[in-house]
């Protein structure tokens, strides 16, 4: 396949703009780098590539965090988000398409820089980051050769290679390969639900589904000290047996996580405003995860699963409430951390396993599809539109796939720090998306 | 271990594995009482039991649900969990263990759930057909499936018709519940969508499937090489007719009884023999039983899900405990009847390990342990420390581990509620 080319975000003086789809097309064929001013690199066709980054520009505003100490939020939409509703093209093909569920011309959300895209309008929140040039919008996201099954696909996301040897998730590899003794049960934490991308040879994330009902209890009248006693003592000795092990070492380290989440409700802490509600929404457990990131635990990645997005039918309503959860809950977050340290140690991406048929399915919904559109945000992110939606241009009613999904995964590598390439197998494509003190 | 001799000897170490471990996998586990009478009729008859229920005289448990509480028009949510409870009530009492546990076998390899299907009746009714066919024949059992009307719901048929046919169904009949991923092409899921249409599941029609011709596409398609598919039996049809369906099925059996690690030349054989004597579950669902006993190289740990693991708690124990307070306990542990978490149903392995789960096993554990009677002999052996009963008890005839062993026996005698607690989620009942 003949791999499109697209420009990453131009930005001038800070502040970030982006290049839409009739700049993409028209510039599309360049070999070139992006803007002038940018942290610009060469796109290159077919992946891997060798394509290493341009020299950093200096750039005024820009994050002074270092590699070691920045955390990655990954806010996982389970069940394929579908994009053409998220992000909108002006095209007048996508109201024909979409007879029924596309999104009102009027409520649509202007996106400073980019006259042939809007946004969904339950993203709301997110528009001052926008606007601040604090978010990237990457839209085509794939993996090229995809299929349309939830479980092949989310499969390939979460190990970064469609190659179904590989038995670990990409970020488990980045923990594997970065621990360096580091055994912080708190390194990768998933949040709303489990997380195999963070599967790793040796690293275990700690999962935490519902933060408020996280503890032990004790039966009424029961001695508690000899349940604390005789509960450590389950797992000491290890045993020999490996499968019996494997439960122990389970049961200690939940034991530690229990301890945590009971002082972040407890309000334990110098930010009781920050205490976790008790609920499972991707708001919810991005406020926990704020939280968490303020314990300094040596937290470096967090999950935030959130499910419903397989919306074959209904879609208008369901999505809207799912995108205005994710949108509230990654706004508050970043929201929460601003004017602290930790403001510029955070950065936020989303993912989700594929987005949906161009064409409405008669259910008022819209069936698995292949390319997804995905978001970045935070003050490291250099923002601005990458690529855009050619409807004239389908592979099998689907949007089509022109930026490898490891092209995104490189973006949040280079922004955790250590060994890009080999987590993902290959060099891959830089989307530019980086402020250039961190590239 | 050593190969499966039928001793007569009903007390030798050998022979009460077996039977605890067949009772663990393919039941709820055992109480005291089926303990002793299991053990002194050993492994063979124990499979025969659990195979061929009405030929050795074991009467189904009374059909749990109550149709005018729960076939109403607009159901209040709470309902959802009042039937989840009336099914795990089942699972307890139900003197057909066997049957009763491939019913739960098929809910999670077939299926559907309420998060979506959103009416309990719907389920209900889906549930009380996998007992009625889940050791029938495949073929009867996917064809029911397919038309089922829950499944209409869950899968978007309701939603499919000749001018948009919804693949949802089409394709997770092929990729989960037959064949795997990889043995159809997109051609096979749309041309399946299209022969499947016309089928719809509405309350008005009394919670019945029912067939609207006008919603049907009547072209002839080919699905998976063969022509002239445009019904549910051809649609099925060609599915058995793929050489992957019986090692398919045949290896989601095998593994959810054997442990995962059961070789895949195992049960491409087992798949064979199942597809050439068409497709009947019981033999299947024997040899299998057989081999957990025969073939103890093929036989790997299994960490229990949160559902059987509690359902053989409160067998074990007697814990008299309120269905529908442990059913809110295991909303915890991520495991409620009629809700499996999507489509592939309910994770396995070490995702029964992750940190939440922990705790709600906890404290699950500490519910029943809590809840069992004076009486029981499984609070008796607590109290006493009485380590080799209490393990044989909770179906672990060959004891508990060092770690578990110290932990016990530094709480002490006289502690039973502590004892139970922390036997119950030691890592040597927790692992099947």
């Amino acid at each position: 396949m003949d791999r499109r080319r697209f420009l990453a975000g131009v930005s001038v003086a800070g502040v970030s703009t982006a290049i839409g789809l009739a700049g993409w097309q028209q510039l599309g064929g360049r070999d070139g780098g992006t803007g002038t001013t940018g942290p610009g690199t060469t796109p290159t066709t077919g992946a891997p590539t060798t394509t290493t980054p341009a020299s950093p520009v200096p750039e005024p505003g820009g994050s002074e965090s270092s590699s070691d100490d920045r955390i990655l939020v990954v806010v996982q939409m389970n069940g394929g988000n579908d994009a053409l509703n998220t992000l909108v093209p002006s095209d007048g093909r996508y109201r024909d398409f979409r007879s029924t569920i596309a999104i009102p011309e009027d409520e649509l959300l202007v996106m400073g820089g980019v006259s042939d895209h809007a946004l969904h309008p339950a993203l709301e929140p997110l528009l001052p980051y926008w606007d601040d040039g604090a978010m990237a919008a990457i839209a085509g996201i794939g993996f090229e050769g995809a299929g349309r099954s939830h479980f092949e696909a989310m499969d390939w996301w979460f190990r970064g290679s469609p190659d179904p040897t590989v038995t670990t998730g990409w970020l488990g590899r980045w923990l594997d390969l970065t621990a360096e003794g580091d055994d912080s049960p708190f390194r990768s934490v998933a949040l709303g639900g489990g997380a195999p991308a963070l599967k790793g040879q040796t690293s275990v994330p700690t999962v935490v589904t519902s933060p408020g009902a996280f503890s032990f209890h004790a039966p009424r009248n029961a001695d508690r000290a000899a349940l604390e006693v005789a509960r450590a003592a389950l797992v000491d000795p290890l045993s020999d047996d490996p499968w019996i092990a494997t439960v122990q070492l389970a049961q200690q380290r939940t034991s530690e996580a229990v301890e945590l989440f009971a002082d972040l409700a407890s309000g334990d802490t110098d930010q009781a405003t920050d205490r976790p509600r008790r609920g499972s929404s991707a708001a919810d457990s991005l406020s926990t995860a704020a939280a968490l990131i303020r314990q300094d635990l040596g937290t470096r990645v967090i999950i935030v699963s959130t499910s419903g997005f397989d919306t074959h039918s209904n879609q208008p309503d369901t999505q809207a409430s799912l995108l205005g959860d994710v949108a509230s809950g990654v706004a508050g977050f970043l929201d929460t951390l601003s004017g602290t340290p930790w403001a510029d140690r955070v950065m936020v991406m989303t993912t989700s396993e594929f987005g949906r048929r161009v064409q409405e399915n008669g259910s008022g919904g819209t069936d698995h599809g292949r390319a997804g559109v995905h978001f970045l945000a935070g003050n490291g992110v250099d923002g601005g539109l990458v690529g855009g939606w050619d409807l004239g241009s389908l592979t099998d009613g689907d949007l089509t796939p022109v930026v490898d999904v490891r092209a995104l995964y490189r973006t949040a590598l280079t922004w955790l720090g250590g060994p890009v390439d080999e987590v993902l197998g290959g060099s891959f494509e830089d989307l530019g998306l980086l402020r250039a003190s961190i590239v | 271990m050593v190969k499966l001799s039928f001793r007569r000897q009903s007390t030798d170490i050998d022979t009460r594995s077996q039977v605890a471990l067949i009772h663990r996998r393919a039941g709820f586990g055992l109480t005291p009482e089926e303990r002793t009478e299991a053990y002194s009729r050993g492994p063979a008859v124990e499979i025969d039991r659990l195979v061929e229920p009405e030929a050795n005289g074991l009467a189904r448990a009374i059909d749990p649900w109550d149709d005018a509480t729960y076939a109403i028009r607009r159901p209040p949510p709470e309902l959802n969990a009042s039937a989840a409870a009336d099914w795990f009530f089942n699972m307890i009492t139900n003197p057909r263990q066997g049957e009763e546990w491939m019913t739960w076998f098929w809910h999670g390899h077939l299926v559907s759930s309420l998060n979506k299907v959103r009416h309990p009746m719907l389920m209900i009714n889906q549930i009380r057909m996998f007992t009625e066919m889940g050791l029938g024949d495949l073929r009867s059992l996917l064809v029911s499936t397919t038309t089922d009307p829950a499944m209409l719901v869950y899968l978007d048929g309701n939603d499919s018709t000749g001018e948009a046919p919804n693949e949802n169904y089409a394709r997770e009949l092929m990729e989960l519940f037959a064949l795997g991923i990889g043995n159809y092409t997109e051609a096979d899921v749309q041309a399946g969508a299209k022969a499947l249409t016309g089928w719809v599941s509405r309350p008005r029609d009394g919670y019945q499937a029912r067939f609207v011709p006008r919603r049907h596409d009547p072209e002839p398609q080919t699905f998976l090489g063969h022509t002239d598919v445009n019904d549910v039996e051809s649609v099925i049809d060609a599915v058995l007719d793929h050489p992957a369906c019986g090692p398919f099925v045949a290896r989601s059996l095998a593994k959810a009884i054997l442990g995962s690690s059961v070789p895949t030349e195992v049960t491409d054989e087992l798949g064979r023999e199942f597809a050439s004597g068409g497709y009947l579950i019981r033999p299947l669902f024997r040899a299998i039983l057989e081999m957990a006993v025969e073939r103890p190289d093929v036989v790997s740990p299994i960490i229990q899900g949160p559902l059987p693991w509690l359902v053989q708690a409160i067998r074990n124990t007697g814990a008299a405990w309120e269905t529908d307070l442990a059913v809110r306990g295991l909303h915890f542990a991520g495991q409620v009847p009629l809700g499996p978490p999507n489509v592939a149903g309910w994770p396995s392995g070490t995702a029964w390990l992750a940190s939440y789960v922990v705790t709600a096993r906890f404290n699950l554990a500490a519910g029943v342990a809590a809840l069992t009677p004076p009486e029981s002999p499984a609070r008796q052996a607590a109290e006493s420390l009485d380590l080799g009963e209490l393990a044989d008890i909770l179906g672990r005839p060959e004891g508990f581990g060092p770690s578990t062993t110290g932990a016990l026996e530094g709480i002490g005698t006289g502690k039973p509620t502590e004892v139970l607690t922390i036997a119950l989620s030691s890592p040597d009942i927790v692992i099947g």
